[in-house]
């Protein structure tokens, strides 16, 4: 029967992708990679500091837009897209939704951050730098691309996690009803 | 050019993205080794020529497709709903054509009457002032319609149009690609409803993002069927699938997926907000929502995109569920484009059919039957596929005879599930002097 | 050359930008917004971890940022609604004056 025979063929074909052989091209060079990072970095500030709580929110999606271009650079298609339509596509829209909904008793001259920004400031930032300086011994190692990518993700997911992927989705539907329940207008109260 | 390298052109090796992005051009059936001289030297320039003349050609090819698009939807209004306008403009005097006694003078003016009218459309909204509100949000203002025109474009780029023809090829999550992008709509849709700084703007960027998540579930579970028989999600594959089945041609995957074409069409029709669906932009209710700021140049980008995404989704149909470019004589590149387009365009003039004969629904009607009805029916799909693929992988069934299994035994469970008709209720007129 | 260094700084830097953000806004979706920023951090130790060393189980590092973005979903759906319910109750969304239960 034909039904399957389609994702054998599939792996074969996967040799010569000049897509990838450009991306590697691009990644040896840096290119790619200091770009995205520059994206990342800053949309993330951006989303930290402003005060306007939308244009952070803008600024997220941005950062979750050069996260999946990370996963581009890394091969894993399947994760990028799935970052774009679960992140940008529901979680940021939600939040946009959220603060558009919620925004209307916004007050111009409230502070955006509470007291302890300066001791957060410097407690976060100097954990970034320790941590960054601790990576600095790190080797560039040599890179395993794993074969048959979206095959082998699907059967792990199949057979090795099986069951935490049934949790998983017990617990979607649970939180699907909990954010119900707790968003629902009440009648009395 | 001769029939016989017409028939070779499809067969360059890797299609028209390699010899873009490589400058080789290499047809061995007919001895034709080609490389452009200096573009191998500079890949990286050459990878980012080739993006470049890629976006152009699918740009240009959006436009043009757009113009014929907004010209057809005015002939299809105008044939349901007897509209005067757009059969009649023409830069040939229509009155002398439509009276004429010259039944080819008179197909002509009936049927390319009004062909004016796009382009009049064209040069009237970017002649207009372009307005930006003060109040506005003026960046995200100016970032919304270019974020759904890009969304709606990056599409295009995993459409097989023809053998060997997709510009993205060997991207192996397919048309997962064209959802994930297609979620950024949503984004650009939610900052011009925010950055307009108008309620029913609000509103309508508010409705449209419900309404896009909510009819984005069932589509993709929808199209969860077809990933279970074909066994990928590449575009190209599943067209292959599509030949390989059956006899002649191949059998269409609608035969195997009634169910799942029926929730893709209705879903397509409400992510491409459209009427009956079209909420985010009701005229009647929030002054044509999201867009009500916009003008000029940034009005019609919003027009183009609705355009180019109705377009997409029905070439996506015709791809996933029609065949796409299969089909008598597709061994010929361009009679290929000429099924898909054929088929496309069938597809939306289903849409158009609708649009132009259903009334809009309510705003509470349209996400109870997104999610009551569809969500459900598509997960029903998925079961019904795994029986289908249990039968031919287990117990050796012939495939041939599923699609004739299929709607029948859809057609009972639809009837066993049937709620029963209500009793009529019986309107008594106490007074009606004129029925 | 890009090596492992290279996405474990990025993702550090990114994970601390986030951790800021959760310690010193005042606005519940911002807390929201810089938790999903770390949960991204971790996705991309994750994918790099498992590009560059070759283990046993060396798919993991590529499925499971699949269930971080799951929980990460219902994470924001969760939250959102007790935002939402905050805002309903006391018209406003700011987290440090949700302060009734202190003693």
């Amino acid at each position: 029967m034909r039904f399957y025979a389609a994702a054998d063929e599939d792996h074969k074909a996967q040799k010569g992708n000049i897509y990838e052989n450009r991306i590697r091209l691009l990644m040896s060079n840096s290119v790619l990679f200091y770009s995205l990072a520059v994206l990342i970095i800053s949309c993330a500030f951006a989303v930290v500091f402003l005060r306007n709580i939308f244009h952070a929110g803008l600024f997220l999606l941005g950062a979750f837009l050069g996260v999946a271009g990370i996963y581009i650079a890394l091969f894993n298609y399947f994760l990028a897209a799935v970052q774009a339509l679960v992140y940008s596509g529901a979680i940021a829209v939600l939040i946009l939704f959220g603060i558009m909904l919620t925004q209307r008793h916004y007050r111009k001259e409230d502070p955006s951050h509470n007291a302890f920004k300066w001791i957060a400031f410097v407690l976060s930032f100097g954990i970034a730098g320790f941590l960054v300086d601790s990576f600095r011994s790190l080797k560039p190692g040599s890179i395993f691309p794993v074969k048959h990518l979206l095959y082998q993700m699907g059967m792990a997911l199949m057979q090795t996690y099986a069951i935490p992927f049934e949790v998983i989705s017990a617990l979607l539907l649970v939180a699907l009803l909990g954010a119900f329940s707790l968003a629902r207008e009440k009648e009395d109260l | 050019m001769t029939l016989q390298a017409l028939k070779h052109l499809h067969r360059f090796d890797g299609g028209l993205a390699y010899f873009l992005a490589t400058g080789k051009l290499k047809i061995s059936t007919l001895g034709i080794h080609y490389q452009i001289p200096w573009l191998h030297l500079f890949p990286l320039a050459a990878w980012i020529i080739s993006m470049f003349v890629m976006s152009g050609i699918v740009a240009g090819f959006v436009s043009v497709n757009v113009m014929a698009l907004v010209w057809l939807e005015r002939k299809v209004s105008g044939l349901i709903q007897n509209r005067m306008g757009p059969m009649m403009i023409n830069i040939l005097q229509p009155k002398m054509l439509a009276s004429s006694k010259n039944p080819v003078l008179k197909w002509i003016s009936v049927w390319f009457g009004g062909w004016l009218q796009t382009m009049a459309d064209g040069v009237k909204l970017l002649l207009k002032e372009d307005i930006i509100p003060v109040n506005a949000d003026k960046w995200v203002f100016i970032t919304a319609p270019i974020c759904v025109f890009t969304a709606s474009l990056m599409g295009y780029a995993l459409i097989p149009f023809a053998p060997q023809f997709p510009i993205i090829e060997n991207l192996n999550i397919g048309f997962l690609f064209i959802f994930a992008f297609g979620s950024y709509t949503v984004i650009g849709i939610l900052m011009a409803g925010w950055s307009s700084n108008n309620k029913y703007s609000l509103l309508g960027g508010m409705r449209s993002a419900a309404q896009l998540i909510t009819y984005e579930i069932p589509m993709l579970l929808a199209l969860l069927g077809v990933v279970m028989m074909t066994g990928t999600l590449k575009m190209e594959k599943i067209v292959n699938f599509q030949r390989s089945l059956g006899t002649h041609h191949g059998h269409w995957l609608i035969l195997y997926q009634p169910l799942g074409f029926l929730i893709f069409l209705i879903a397509g029709i409400a992510e491409t907000n459209r009427t009956p669906f079209d909420m985010p932009e009701a005229e009647s209710e929030l002054v044509s929502g999201f867009n009500t700021e916009y003008s000029g140049f940034r009005f019609s980008l919003f027009f183009l995109s609705e355009f180019s995404n109705m377009f997409l989704s029905c070439a996506l149909g015709a791809t996933l569920f029609l065949g796409g470019w299969s089909g008598p004589g597709s061994s010929y590149g361009i009679i290929a484009f000429l099924w898909l387009m054929i088929k496309a365009y069938g597809l939306v003039l289903v849409f158009m059919w609708i649009r132009w004969t259903l009334p809009r629904v309510r705003i509470d009607q349209m996400m109870e039957f997104g999610w009551k009805v569809l969500t459900p029916l598509a997960l029903l799909n998925i079961l019904w596929t795994g029986g289908e693929i249990l039968l031919v992988k287990i117990q050796g069934y012939q495939h041939q005879y599923l699609y004739i299994w299929f709607p029948i035994s859809l057609l009972v469970l639809a009837m066993l599930f049937m709620p029963k008709p209500k009793k009529k209720r019986e309107h008594k007129l106490k007074f009606a002097p004129f029925l | 050359m890009i090596g492992i260094f290279h996405y474990l700084a990025l993702s550090a830097v990114l994970f601390c930008i986030g951790l800021y953000g959760v310690l010193t806004r005042r606005n519940g979706i911002a807390v929201l917004m810089s938790i999903e920023l770390m949960f991204n951090a971790a996705n991309i130790n994750f994918v790099a971890f498992s590009y560059y060393f070759k283990g046993i189980h060396f798919i993991s590092g590529e499925v499971f940022p699949l269930f971080v973005i799951a929980v990460a979903a219902s994470e924001a759906a969760v939250g959102l609604a007790i935002i939402l319910s905050l805002y309903r109750n006391k018209k406003t969304v700011n987290v440090d004056e949700a302060n009734q239960l202190r003693g």
